[in-house]
């Protein structure tokens, strides 16, 4: 315990520039408590897809940086070794696996600071009373978020559906939270999975930029009337969130692990 | 335990082409300072690198304090100590953040040692290595190398980029540590100047492989440039036994080689019927000969 935390107080200091990333990419989390009013607000951000967008251009730039510069970052080994001191800390007189495991604390706290803070401030003002105009996306609403129920609309013409969500705010702020728990937890596997791998770099670069212009044609995300999937796990998620947090933590256990062993076989 | 705190056996390592280190053997005793001469991009900093665990060898063995060293951990590792030749500490890092690393990860760490080295070279704990000098930035990776007191020093061309007087007085605290703690130290460079003032032993390495590996009396008394000139029955085609490096002319042939009771050049000659001339060879003409073979 004493070296991970001597490796965690380092680590945390190799970069001091980085800490300034989470405050501008966190700012798109405080959306959904920004546009919530004491009338109405929005779950409407929850139903970002899970890989795309700000959270895998968030995760995927700051898993790269601390996980794994040497491999991953561009300008060799000599800028990744001089910056990150990828060298230096590997020839220390450190366990691998509990260097690996103080590089993930750190990517976690980087990743995880913001929304956090939004899971405390959507505390203040925990209720949510959402605009939904879709048919089905209310009804799945009304069946799988606990607690939920229709108001009347303010003119029954033109205003959508009004659903009022008891700590619906706290809700959408622990989907955001959760799904970047997810994409870090894959960010961690597919890193480890790669680093070996003669074009692992290219290879996972080719995926992290495929994956964020996707959302540029639409695809996924039509859901021509019915709820798209990010909607129905989005959903999902607001009716069983124990099982989807004992789950993942089981998850993110195994992936710590194997990460742990994986990047001690490795060579620099 | 191996007898040998720094072990290679007929290691071969190549990185998407053509190997770089090719069936590499050789051991360090206790207590010694090998130097470890080659050209650039001779295969020196594979070597250490494999020594230090960053990289495993393809083939054959390499052993620290008996152990493969890829597999050490914090408690092997605190034993070990490891100068690269880049700058590998974290540029924006503060001297003091490094030293405290140090403290808080090596029970051995000597920390009078090292403020006494940072004051002695004028370096403020407060410094960022990325506002370092050149030279200071070899000098703090060195203390860094040395502050644990390890039992094998591991020095990846520990004076280059200094300057003359810096390179001097470091080499001077590296003699200083072995006198106070008997560790075993490889340093690799390609300063002859510097492995004539500190080495007891000197390998030399050309393409991956070491051509000699011994004593730096033991080289210059037995290696020598002959030149064998007046042939009486023509110049022999037959290969010269124990020979690095042969230039032939239409009447004479110059060879550097191992003197022994085969091939020492008096024998030779009479064997040849020709002449004769033998020069002794500095460090310098022996690394630039063995390179060249």
């Amino acid at each position: 315990m004493k070296q991970f935390w001597s490796l965690f107080k380092f680590q945390t200091k190799i970069n001091p520039f980085i800490w300034f990333m989470p405050i501008a990419f966190g700012i798109p989390l405080f959306i959904p408590t920004l546009v919530t009013s004491s009338v109405s607000g929005s779950y409407h951000p929850g139903f970002y897809s899970l890989f795309t967008g700000q959270n895998l251009i968030f995760v995927g730039i700051f898993g790269t940086m601390v996980l794994a510069p040497e491999k991953f970052q561009f300008g060799g080994t000599n800028i990744a070794s001089g910056y990150y001191g990828s060298e230096f800390m590997l020839t220390r007189a450190i366990d691998r696996p509990v260097l690996y495991r103080a590089k993930a604390a750190v990517l976690y706290l980087l990743v995880l600071s913001m929304p956090i803070i939004v899971v405390l401030t959507s505390l203040q003002n925990p209720d949510l009373i959402v605009s939904e105009y879709a048919k089905p996306v209310q009804q799945l609403c009304l069946a799988q978020v606990p607690g939920s129920t229709m108001l009347p609309a303010t003119n029954s013409k033109t205003s959508p559906s009004l659903i009022s969500i008891p700590r619906g705010s706290v809700l959408v702020a622990m989907w955001q939270l959760w799904m970047l728990v997810v994409v870090a937890i894959t960010l961690q596997l597919l890193l480890m999975f790669l680093y070996p791998l003669r074009y692992g770099k290219w290879a996972f670069w080719v995926l992290y930029f495929g994956l964020i212009f996707i959302p540029l044609f639409d695809i996924g995300t039509v859901s021509h009337g019915m709820p798209s999937i990010n909607e129905r796990l989005f959903f999902s998620f607001s009716g069983h969130q124990t099982l989807y947090w004992i789950l993942t933590a089981g998850i993110f256990t195994v992936t710590q692990l194997w990460c742990e062993r994986r990047f001690a076989q490795l060579e620099q | 335990m191996n007898q040998y705190p720094i072990l290679v056996e007929k290691v071969s390592r190549s990185f998407d082409g053509p190997p770089v280190v090719h069936n590499l053997s050789f051991s360090v005793k206790p207590g010694s300072i090998y130097g470890f001469l080659g050209r650039n991009g001779s295969g020196k900093t594979t070597t250490l690198r494999m020594l230090a665990g960053l990289i495993k060898p393809q083939s054959g063995d390499v052993r620290v304090m008996g152990n493969n060293p890829f597999t050490f951990g914090a408690a092997e590792r605190q034993w070990l100590g490891y100068m690269s030749e880049k700058a590998i500490i974290p540029a924006y890092t503060k001297i003091q953040q490094v030293l405290t690393l140090g403290r808080e990860l090596y029970p051995t760490w000597d920390n009078a040692l090292a403020e006494s080295m940072l004051a002695k070279y004028g370096l403020s704990p407060k410094k960022r290595f990325m506002t370092l000098s050149q030279g200071n930035q070899r000098l703090l990776s060195f203390i860094v190398a040395i502050a644990p007191r390890p039992r094998v020093l591991l020095l990846d061309e520990p004076a280059a980029n200094l300057d003359v007087v810096a390179r001097r007085e470091i080499l001077d605290d590296i003699l200083d540590l072995i006198r106070d703690c008997g560790c075993t130290v490889l340093f690799s460079t390609h300063i002859l100047s510097d492995v004539e003032r500190v080495a007891d032993e000197i390998g030399i390495l050309a393409k991956g492989s070491l051509q000699v590996s011994e004593t730096l009396d033991s080289l210059k008394d037995t290696i020598r440039q002959v030149r064998f000139f007046g042939f009486k029955n023509g110049l022999p085609d037959a290969a010269i036994p124990g020979s690095f490096r042969t230039v032939r002319s239409k009447e004479e042939i110059t060879v550097t080689l191992r003197t022994n009771s085969l091939t020492h050049p008096e024998t030779l000659a009479q064997n040849w019927s020709c002449q004769q001339e033998t020069r002794a060879l500095s460090l310098e003409d022996i690394f630039v000969e063995l390179s060249r073979n």
